[in-house]
C-alpha cells in the first residue's frame, strides 16, 4: 500500500492503494468516479478510456502509481454541463444504446478531434477501432464525430 | 480483479445427471452428459445426427411421394457456432442478505423469473427479499438469467455482509449461458416445368434444434415436413436475441436465395408468390405468420434498396427477410470488398413492428441489430476444446469493430395502426442471410458455415 495523489479533473485525490492497482480501479473504487467502465481489463475494449496529460490512455492497463501526480480527465471532467462539442454532437444524434461503451467513445473522440479537428474516414477509423461497441451504434458514433467537428468550426 | 486473478479454481468434471428444467416450453427432462466437450467432436456429431430419424414437428400433404417424384431436389446444409453474449458490461449484481430479509440491486432483464429461484435458494417468502433494477449495459438474452445474482447472493449470506459482485471479461465470456450450436439441411423438390412442390426443414442442435415448424414457408408449399433432434451437452445455453430465429432465419433465408436462382427468379419475386400463395390458399393449420405484413416489408425494401436500379451495380447486393417476436423484418445489404475482406457498406431495413413510438431511438434499435448481425455472422463463435472455451477475452473472441460497420443503415418502418410489436430481436435474424447472400454475389460462392470470415479466407485463398 501507498498514498498516491490523483490529479482527476482538476482536483486532487489521496489514496491509499497497492501501486500495481489498474488505474481504472483506484479511478472507480476509491476516488468514486464511476463514469469510467470496465469490459476487459486487457486493453481491447476502449471502455475505460480517460485522458492522461491530455493523450487517451486505457485506465485498465496501467498501473496507479504511473499515473500519480499527472492530469488525468475522465468523462466527468469534460464539462459540467455537457457542453463540449463532442458531448453536443453526442445528444443530437442520439448516439448511446445502453451506454456503457460510451464514456470511452467520448473520451477517444474528444481526443481524436483536438488533435485532428476535421477527421476523415479513415481517420475515424483508425481512432475508434480500439472501442468496441457491443450494441452497434459505430454508425452514429461517426455522425456524431463529423457533427462535433462541425459544431467546433461554429463556435 | 487482481484478487480474482490470484484464485486459483480447481474444476471437477461432472458425472452425468438428469435434470428436470422447467422452461417456455413446459417441463422437459434435460440429460447432462458428463464428457468434457470438443467442437470438432461436436461437428462431427452433428453430421452423424443429422442423418438419423428426428422428431416430426410438422406435415402438410405427403413430402416423401413429391420427393420421390421430383424433377430436381436442391439439398443444403448449414452451421452456426455457439456465440456468447458478451454484454460490455459484464455480470454484477449487489447483495446484501442476512437471516431475515435480502436486498439485491443490479442490472437485469426479468427479475419475475428470478424470484421464486432467489426464494428457494435462500429459503426466504418473497416478500422479504428486495430487488431494485439498475440500468444495464447490455443484456441480449443472458441478463434474464439468474446466475450472478444467486451467486452474489450466497456470497453476502456468507460474508454476513453487502457485497458487489462483478465478473471479470474472462469469467463473463467463460462462465455464459451461449446461443446453441445450430444445423439445419434444407431440401426443394421442383417438378419438371421448375416449379416448388416439396419443402423439407430438418434442423438440429446441441443442446435444442432451432426449428420454428409454422413459419413461413410453411403455409405456401402443398407438401412440407419439418423435423427436429438434439444433442444432449453440458455446456449451459439460454436466450440469444431472438433465440433459434437467429440461425433458422440464416439458413432458410439463403436457401431461399439460392432456390430462387435455380428456378430462374428474383429473389424478392420469388418470396412475394409465395406469400399470396400463403395468403390466397394457405396449406396446413397454425400459420405464425401474416402474409401480408411479410410482402409488405419486402415490397418496402424494394423500393427504398432500389432493388433492381442498376445505379447499384457497383454493389454486390443481398437480400433476406423474416418474421419473429410478432415483427416484420428485411433487409438489404450492398458489400464491396475492401482491402481483400468483404466489407458491408450500406444497408436498407424495412420494419413493421406495429406503431412506433419514439422513432429515432427505434431506428437505433434497428441499426444495432444490423450491427450485430454483420458482426456474429462473419465473426462470432465460441470454439471448446477438452470442455473449456478457447475464447475467454476479446482479444481471442472477435468483435464487430467501428471500420466493420456500415457507413450507412436506411431505417424504414411501415406506417400502420397495429399494436406495438417486438423490436429488439426482429431485425436481427434476416441480417446473417441477406450478407451470405451478397457475399454470393461478390465470390460466385455460396456461405453455409459461420463464421463468414473463416469460409471467405478459405474461398478465397483458393481463387
Ligand atoms: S477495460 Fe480497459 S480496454 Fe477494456
Ligand atoms: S451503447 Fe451499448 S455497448 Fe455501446
Amino acid at each position: 500500500m501507498a498514498s498516491i495523489t490523483l490529479k482527476l479533473n482538476n482536483k486532487n485525490y489521496t489514496i491509499e492503494a497497492d501501486p500495481k492497482m489498474p488505474l481504472l480501479w483506484a479511478i472507480r473504487d476509491l476516488a468514486g468516479l464511476t463514469g469510467t467502465k470496465y469490459g476487459c481489463g486487457i486493453a481491447q475494449c476502449g471502455a475505460c478510456t480517460v485522458h492522461l496529460e491530455g493523450v487517451p490512455v486505457r485506465s485498465c492497463s496501467i498501473p496507479v502509481s504511473s499515473a500519480a501526480n499527472k492530469n488525468i480527465t475522465t468523462i466527468e471532467g469534460l464539462s459540467t454541463d455537457n457542453s463540449t462539442a463532442v458531448q453536443r454532437a453526442w445528444i443530437l444524434e442520439q448516439v448511446p444504446q445502453c451506454g456503457y461503451c460510451q464514456s470511452g467513445q467520448i473520451m477517444a473522440a474528444s481526443a481524436l478531434l483536438k488533435r485532428n479537428p476535421n477527421p476523415t474516414d479513415k481517420d475515424i477509423d483508425a481512432a475508434m477501432q480500439g472501442h468496441i461497441c457491443r450494441c452497434g451504434t459505430y454508425p452514429r458514433i461517426r455522425k456524431a464525430i463529423k457533427t462535433a467537428a462541425q459544431l467546433m468550426t461554429q463556435k | 480483479m487482481n484478487a480474482r486473478k490470484k484464485l486459483k479454481v480447481e474444476w471437477q468434471p461432472i458425472t452425468a445427471s438428469k435434470e428436470v428444467i422447467n422452461g417456455f416450453r413446459g417441463k422437459t427432462e434435460v440429460i447432462i452428459p458428463a464428457e468434457l466437450e470438443s467442437t470438432t467432436v461436436q461437428m462431427e456429431k452433428m453430421a452423424e445426427y443429422a442423418k438419423k430419424p428426428a422428431q416430426q414437428l410438422r406435415k402438410d400433404g405427403d413430402p416423401e411421394a413429391a420427393f420421390a417424384k421430383a424433377a430436381q431436389i436442391l439439398e443444403r446444409t448449414y452451421t452456426a457456432p455457439f456465440l456468447a453474449h458478451n454484454c460490455m458490461e459484464p455480470m454484477n449484481y449487489f447483495a446484501h442478505v442476512t437471516d431475515e430479509k435480502a436486498l439485491l440491486i443490479g442490472p437485469h432483464q426479468a427479475l419475475g423469473w428470478i424470484e421464486p429461484t432467489l426464494s428457494k435458494i435462500l429459503n426466504l417468502p418473497p416478500d422479504k427479499i428486495e430487488i431494485q433494477m439498475s440500468r444495464m449495459g447490455g443484456g441480449f438474452g443472458l441478463r434474464a438469467y439468474g446466475h450472478f445474482i444467486t451467486e452474489a447472493a450466497l456470497i453476502s449470506r456468507r460474508m454476513k455482509a453487502p457485497i458487489k459482485l462483478v465478473y471479470s471479461r474472462e469469467d463473463d465470456m467463460t462462465y455464459g449461458i451461449y446461443r446453441p450450436m445450430y444445423t439445419a439441411t434444407y431440401r426443394a423438390a421442383l417438378d419438371a416445368n421448375k416449379n416448388l412442390i416439396a419443402f423439407h426443414v430438418k434442423g438440429g442442435g446441441i443442446p435444442e434444434h432451432p426449428i420454428h415448424a409454422n413459419r413461413f414457408p410453411a403455409g405456401a408449399v402443398d407438401h412440407y415436413l419439418a423435423e427436429g433432434w438434439a444433442i444432449p451437452s453440458n455446456i449451459t445455453i439460454g436466450a440469444f436475441r431472438a433465440p433459434r430465429s437467429n440461425f433458422n432465419a440464416a439458413a432458410e433465408q439463403s436457401f431461399l436465395d439460392e432456390l430462387a436462382e435455380l428456378m430462374g427468379k428474383d429473389p424478392i419475386d420469388f418470396r412475394l408468390e409465395l406469400l399470396q400463395r400463403a395468403k390466397e390458399n394457405p396449406v396446413g393449420k397454425n400459420n405464425e405468420y401474416d402474409a401480408d405484413r411479410y410482402a409488405g416489408v419486402l415490397k418496402l425494401v424494394r423500393e427504398k434498396s432500389g432493388w433492381n436500379n442498376m445505379e447499384h451495380k457497383k454493389y454486390s447486393r443481398g437480400v433476406a427477410a423474416y418474421f419473429c417476436h410478432n415483427s416484420y423484418a428485411a433487409h438489404v445489404v450492398d458489400v464491396v470488398k475492401k482491402e481483400g475482406q468483404p466489407y458491408v457498406e450500406r444497408v436498407f431495413s424495412a420494419i413493421d413492428c406495429g406503431v412506433v413510438i419514439n422513432p429515432d431511438a427505434a431506428a437505433n434499435m434497428v441499426q444495432g441489430a444490423v450491427v450485430d448481425g454483420i458482426g456474429n455472422a462473419f465473426f462470432g463463435g465460441l470454439i471448446h476444446k477438452e470442455g473449456v472455451s478457447e475464447q475467454n477475452n476479446f482479444n481471442r473472441y472477435r468483435m464487430i469493430r467501428h471500420k466493420e460497420a456500415p457507413k450507412k443503415i436506411d431505417v424504414h418502418f411501415v406506417q400502420n395502426d397495429i399494436d406495438p410489436t417486438g423490436l429488439g430481436e426482429p431485425p436481427f435474424p434476416p441480417v446473417f442471410a441477406a450478407v451470405a447472400n451478397a457475399l454470393y454475389k461478390n465470390t460466385g460462392k455460396r456461405f453455409y458455415h459461420q463464421p463468414f470470415i473463416k469460409e471467405w479466407n478459405e474461398k478465397t485463398d483458393k481463387t
